[in-house]
């Protein structure tokens, strides 16, 4: 089942806070691991995106902020092309201050989080606001503190990452990403590499995050509980292709295709 | 006994050379590995061949022979040097290839992941590498710094083989004149442990100030 | 203006590949001996004899910070004033390198016995094996694979070191550079050619303790 874009859509194509996804290749060497992936984000909706390893939706978010380059299509970030300028229909690499320039307005949280070791949470966050916004020290520890107290450590401004658990450091690490006060924000299965037990405290943030509408986001999960309550829209990637999106009620509640099927059993066994 | 008494002035005269070729070593080389790592790590693919060859010659190389070849090549070549000046350079180049390999890797180890996480914040890379490639490189570096000192404090005792009067010289000279040489080796062997054992202490000391608090 | 001769070079080059080749055996004779000091002193260190424990400790740490010219001059010109008469410069090389590299081998096969794990130490003992027969025919063993890298880099290390033989007339390859200056005065031809002996050497080192460790890589 695909959604494709009715030309009434266009407009909010280009909004802030907007993802598009337009026919999307990629290859590793031979390997394509993306092969013709379309999609359409709204601003201030959460999508979730599952599938399962190998599937190429890591991928995927990784060249909507552009870690990763693409050989074919397009992605439109807030009505930006993100990575290359088009000259005459060919695709020409953006240089590394334009890339940080739009990266700045995506937000990503890593799996391994990804923390500085050699700074406090308060520098961590204030790192970016500082050096990219160019906004003065006190400011951007002023808006740091806020971030932190928003995830809950605003007890914990001056601790080292090594001092802090998982669950701790990833919720700085999303501090962090909201810091920049980007549009998007794109999470890489942030909570595969914690303990269980730490896991609910890194979700309720993105929870809270989820209801205030203020930022667009592309979560990646294993944590299906969560995709359904807080998801607007489900997507089934597999094999490089988007094989099924819809409702969380659709997708995960009445799958169509035998392939997600068989990946939603997996959920049901062993949890 | 009497005879270090008598010759304390030569032996202090060769002390004194040993520390101040250390020294200037330990500078220059420093100096040379740091712009050699980074020109491996991120100059032009012609620089960084002739940089790595320079590297692995170093390290392919005795220091002796470097020595020998810079120590006397380069009056051979007609360029007017006094003898401490051209051993501070033989070192140097020995020096300076082993620190840029000592760069390259520190760099090197720094994770993946905190590069990206910078790029993710939209950091430029001037920025990257300024607040948190080079900070992490560091810490790593001190280590096989200090090592290098150490090997380096050990090696100027090589110069004592093209006559510069170094501590091995001028004590070897002093104790042509008795027949017993243990007493004097055995000073040297605690002159040289006081010096490279506590660099080494104070190399530790850099370590822990450098480490992350933890 | 320097003009370069190199058949000086070719004409000697008899001396100076005889003198590469007994820097080999030097190499090899030191690394075998201070082997053997290390293997002890690492199984000594690890034991739960604290004065043995210390005292190899000190033994390490004491050599490591000496100038490895300070030790051979002690061995060829210390020893012979405590009666040892026997050794010859080329035994004296050998002796000092083999106390040398012991103390950095001591340390290497020191994090090789601690590396393999206890799983298999105890393993060896619940079947009756003495603490000998376990460090003979399990700790060794898995160790030797664990420590080959580092072994191959300390062989090549006392191969470079072997130069410093010339500060007691050893005729092994920087001796007979330093013979060959002394006749002729071609500096740059002789110690370039040298170096890239050495260099050359070194990389023929590397190659073949590579396909060791891939040979050895088989069994994990």
């Amino acid at each position: 089942m695909r959604i494709t874009t009715s030309p009434a859509a266009e407009p909010t194509a280009r909004a802030e806070g907007s993802v598009v996804v337009q026919d999307l290749h990629k290859w590793f060497g031979k390997f394509e691991v993306l092969q013709g992936i379309d999609l359409q984000v709204a601003p201030g909706e959460v999508v979730v995106i599952v599938g399962p390893s190998g599937s190429g939706k890591t991928t995927l978010l990784r060249c909507i902020n552009f870690l990763e380059e693409y050989q074919s299509g397009r992605i439109i970030v807030s009505g930006k092309l993100i990575g290359y300028r088009e000259h005459a229909g060919r695709l020409i690499k953006l240089p590394d201050r334009e890339q940080a320039a739009d990266r700045a307005n995506v937000g990503m949280v890593f799996q391994a989080f990804n923390l500085f070791p050699h700074m406090t949470s308060i520098d961590n966050v204030a790192l970016g606001p500082m050096k990219v916004r160019h906004l003065p020290r006190k400011v951007a520890h002023e808006r740091a503190r806020t971030m932190l107290d928003r995830v809950g450590l605003a007890d914990k401004v001056d601790s080292y990452p090594s001092r802090l658990s998982g669950g701790q450091q990833q919720r700085v690490a999303i501090a962090r990403a909201l810091a920049m006060e980007p549009k998007v924000v794109l999470f890489d299965e942030v909570t595969s590499a914690l303990d269980p037990e730490l896991v609910g405290e890194v979700l309720a943030v993105m929870r809270q995050l989820a209801q205030s509408h203020g930022v667009t986001m592309l979560v990646l999960t294993h944590e299906m509980l969560f995709a359904q309550e807080v998801a607007d829209r489900v997507v089934f990637m597999d094999a490089g292709k988007i094989v099924e999106q819809g409702s969380p009620a659709e997708v995960l509640g009445n799958p169509s295709t035998e392939r997600l099927r068989a990946f939603l059993k997996r959920f049901q066994a062993g949890r | 006994m009497q005879v270090v008494l008598n010759n304390w002035t030569l032996l202090l005269a060769g002390l004194f050379n040993t520390i101040q070729l250390s020294v200037q070593v330990i500078l220059f080389g420093t100096l040379v590995g740091l712009i050699g790592g980074t020109l491996l790590l991120f100059g032009h693919p012609v620089i960084r061949t002739i940089v790595r060859a320079y590297v692995d010659i170093v390290r392919g190389t005795p220091l002796l022979v470097s020595i020998f070849l810079i120590f006397y090549g380069i009056p051979a070549l007609g360029i007017p040097m006094p003898a401490f000046s051209a051993a501070v350079i033989a070192l140097t180049v020995f020096a300076g290839g082993h620190m840029s390999e000592i760069v390259r890797g520190a760099v090197g180890s720094v994770p993946g992941g905190q590069t990206e996480a910078a790029m993710a914040i939209g950091l430029v890379f001037a920025q990257r590498l300024q607040y948190v490639v080079f900070p992490q490189a560091v810490r790593r570096m001190i280590p096989p710094w200090v090592n290098l000192c150490v090997e380096l404090i050990k090696g100027s005792t090589l110069v004592s083989l093209v006559s510069v009067t170094d501590l091995m010289l001028s004590t070897r000279q002093v104790l042509e004149r008795t027949a017993q040489p243990v007493p004097f080796y055995i000073l040297l062997a605690i002159v040289y442990f006081v010096l490279c054992y506590g660099f080494g202490r104070l190399g530790g000391q850099l370590e822990r100030r450098f480490a992350y608090y933890d | 203006m320097y003009i370069t001769r190199w058949e000086v070079v070719w004409e000697n080059l008899p001396t100076l590949l005889a003198g590469l080749v007994l820097g080999l055996e030097v190499s090899v004779g030191s690394i075998m001996v201070g082997g053997i000091i290390g293997l002890l002193a690492a199984f000594a260190r690890t034991s739960s004899n604290r004065v043995l424990q210390q005292v190899v400790a000190g033994y390490v740490e004491f050599v490591r910070n000496l100038p490895l010219l300070l030790i051979i001059f002690f061995v060829y010109y210390g020893l012979p004033q405590f009666g040892i008469r026997f050794l010859d410069n080329v035994g004296s090389l050998v002796l000092a390198l083999a106390v040398y590299s012991g103390a950095y081998l001591t340390e290497i096969f020191r994090a090789g016995i601690l590396a393999v794990s206890k799983g298999f130490q105890e393993a060896g003992k619940s079947i009756g094996l003495t603490q000998f027969q376990v460090a003979r025919f399990v700790t060794m063993p898995l160790m030797f694979r664990i420590v080959l890298p580092s072994l191959s880099n300390t062989l090549i290390s006392l191969f470079k070191d072997t130069s410093l033989g010339a500060a007691i007339a050893v005729p092994e390859l920087t001796y007979a550079g330093m013979v060959l200056n002394t006749n002729t005065w071609r500096i740059l031809e002789s110690w370039s050619a040298i170096g890239a002996l050495y260099l050359a050497t070194c990389y023929g080192l590397a190659f073949m303790m590579r396909r060791v460790e891939r040979h050895y890589a088989s069994w994990a």
